[in-house]
C-alpha cells in the first residue's frame, strides 16, 4: 500500500478572517448556481455546463477526503 | 446576535425538522429516477406502425374511454412528446368534482383510438414513496406541513452557515480530523458537507416548499385570471356534455402556433371552469417547457375564448419543479442530484448524531474533553470578538 497524499495539516496558522473562512464555500456557491440555472437555459452545452459546475462541490468533497487526516 | 442564539436557533430549527427531512430525501432518492425505474418495470409502449400514421380524432379516443369506464368521467388528458408520442393518456374519475386524488387511467394508442393498458395508479412501490414524499399519506394538511417543515430547513441551513464562521476560524476549509474522537470526525463531516451543499439544499428546499403551494396557487389562479377570462360565462349552466374535442384541440393549436398541448384539462375540472376546455401548451425549450401556456376554448362549440401568459406567481411555480426534481438535464444532472441528495442524509444524520452526543460539562471530564473545549472556544471567541466590536 502505497499513501498518494501527506495529510495537511487541518489547523491554520492564524485566526482566519470572514473571507477567508468563507472563499472556497463561496466559489462553490456560484458554482451551484451557475449548474442549476444553466440546464434550464438550454439543451446540449448548457446542460455540460451544467454537469461540470454541480460537480464542483462534490469533487471538493472528494479533495477534502483524500487529504483527510489530523 | 449571539453565536449562542445562533447555536439555539440552529439546534432546535434542526431537530424540529430533521425526521421529516430525512424522510424526504430517502423518498426523494429513487423519485429522481422515476422515468428510469418505470421504463425498466416496463410502461406500456404504442406498438411499431409506419412513420406519419396519422392521428385519430380526439373525439374517438374520448369515446374510447367514456366506453371502456362507463358511468365516469374524463377529467385529463395529457402526452408525453419526447418519451411516448403516439399516447394519449386520460385520466378519469366517478365524477368531475370526485376528490382530486381519484385518478382513472386510461392509456389509448393515438392512431388507432385502442386502448393499450389501464395501469393502476395507487400501488406500487414508487408511488409510496411519492405519497410518503408529497404529503405523507394526509392529503393538503400532510402537504402544506412538510412546505413548513422544508421553510424550517432554510432556517436551519442559513443558522448553520453562521456557525460555520466561529468553528472554522482555526481550521482550514476541507478539514476532516479523522484521527481524534468519533465526534470530531462527525462534526468536520457535518460541515463540510453542510457548506458544500448550501446552494443545493436551500434550491431544493425552497421549491419543495413552493411546490407543496400547488392548490393554494392554483385557486388564486381561479380566482383571478381565470375568472377575468371567463366572466362572460358566467351565470351559464355548467357545461355537462363537452365535444367538440377535435375542433377545440386546432383551435388551441391556431392560437398558439408555436407550442405543442401537453395537458387538456375537461369542463369544471380544477385546472379549468365549467365551461371550457382549457389546453396547456408547451414550447420546446427547458424553460418554455414547464412555463405552461392556457388557451381556454368553450366546450360547447371549440370556439376560442381566451389565452394568455400565466401570472408571476404561477410561473414561479411552475420553475419550482424542475429546480425541485432536478430532471432537467439528462441522466447526469440526476445523478448529480442523488449524490447531494447522499450528502443531505449524511448532514441530518451527523447532526443527529451531534446533538446525541453532545458534550456535557459533567461528561466533558475524559474522553469528549478534547472536542468540547474546541467548541467552548469557538463560541467563546466569536462572542469576545463580537463584544469588542
Amino acid at each position: 500500500m502505497n499513501k498518494t497524499s501527506e495529510p495537511r495539516g487541518a489547523r491554520t496558522e492564524n485566526l482566519q478572517s470572514a473571507g477567508e473562512v468563507f472563499r472556497m464555500p463561496i466559489w462553490l456557491g456560484v458554482a451551484s448556481v451557475v449548474g442549476l440555472v444553466s440546464a434550464l437555459l438550454g439543451d446540449g452545452v448548457w446542460d455540460g455546463v451544467s454537469w461540470l459546475a454541480i460537480f464542483a462541490p462534490i469533487g471538493a468533497v472528494w479533495w477534502a477526503w483524500r487529504g483527510r487526516g489530523g | 446576535m449571539s453565536t449562542q442564539a445562533w447555536s439555539w436557533i440552529h439546534k432546535w430549527s434542526s431537530l424540529v425538522c430533521t425526521v421529516f427531512m430525512l424522510l424526504l430525501c430517502l423518498t426523494g432518492l429513487p423519485l429522481i429516477f422515476h422515468e428510469e425505474i418505470e421504463h425498466l418495470s416496463g410502461v406500456v409502449e404504442a406498438p411499431p406502425m409506419p412513420a406519419g400514421t396519422p392521428n385519430a380524432s380526439m373525439d374517438q379516443i374520448a369515446q374510447t374511454a367514456l366506453e371502456r369506464r362507463p358511468g365516469e368521467v374524463i377529467r385529463y388528458m395529457f402526452w408525453d412528446q419526447d418519451e411516448h408520442p403516439d399516447i394519449t393518456y386520460v385520466s378519469m374519475a366517478s365524477a368531475v368534482d370526485a376528490p382530486p386524488e381519484e385518478n382513472n387511467a386510461v392509456v389509448i394508442d393515438s392512431r388507432t383510438a385502442k386502448v393499450l393498458d389501464e395501469p393502476a395508479t395507487d400501488e406500487g412501490f414508487m408511488y409510496v414513496m411519492l405519497k410518503l414524499h408529497t404529503d405523507m399519506f394526509a392529503g393538503l394538511p400532510g402537504m402544506l406541513f412538510l412546505g413548513a417543515m422544508g421553510l424550517l430547513m432554510v432556517v436551519a441551513i442559513v443558522s448553520g452557515v453562521v456557525l460555520y464562521y466561529p468553528f472554522m476560524r482555526r481550521l482550514k476549509f476541507g478539514a476532516l480530523r479523522t484521527q481524534r474522537s468519533t465526534r470530531v470526525k462527525w462534526l468536520d463531516w457535518h460541515n463540510l458537507l453542510g457548506i458544500v451543499t448550501v446552494v443545493w439544499l436551500l434550491v431544493v428546499g425552497i421549491t419543495g416548499s413552493i411546490n407543496t403551494l400547488n392548490r393554494v396557487v392554483l385557486s388564486l389562479w381561479q380566482m383571478d385570471q381565470m375568472a377575468e377570462m371567463t366572466a362572460p360565462f358566467r351565470g351559464l349552466p355548467p357545461v355537462t356534455q363537452p365535444a367538440h374535442l377535435e375542433d377545440s384541440i386546432r383551435t388551441a393549436r391556431a392560437a398558439v402556433p408555436d407550442m405543442a398541448v401537453s395537458l387538456v384539462a375537461f369542463p369544471g375540472t380544477m385546472f379549468s371552469s365549467p365551461h371550457h376546455y382549457t389546453f396547456f401548451m408547451k414550447g420546446n425549450t427547458p424553460v418554455t417547457s414547464r412555463l405552461l401556456k392556457p388557451a381556454l376554448v368553450d366546450a360547447t362549440n371549440g370556439e376560442l375564448t381566451d389565452t394568455r401568459e400565466m401570472p408571476w406567481y404561477v410561473k414561479t411555480l411552475f420553475l419550482s419543479q424542475p429546480l425541485h426534481f432536478g430532471d432537467y438535464g439528462g441522466l447526469p444532472l440526476k445523478i448529480l442530484w442523488a449524490v447531494l441528495d447522499l450528502f443531505a442524509i449524511v448532514v441530518l444524520g451527523s447532526g443527529l448524531y451531534l446533538w446525541l452526543r453532545k458534550p456535557k460539562a459533567a461528561t466533558a471530564a475524559k474522553p469528549l474533553a478534547d472536542d468540547a473545549a474546541e467548541t467552548a472556544n469557538a463560541l467563546r471567541q466569536s462572542d469576545r470578538q463580537e463584544a469588542a466590536q
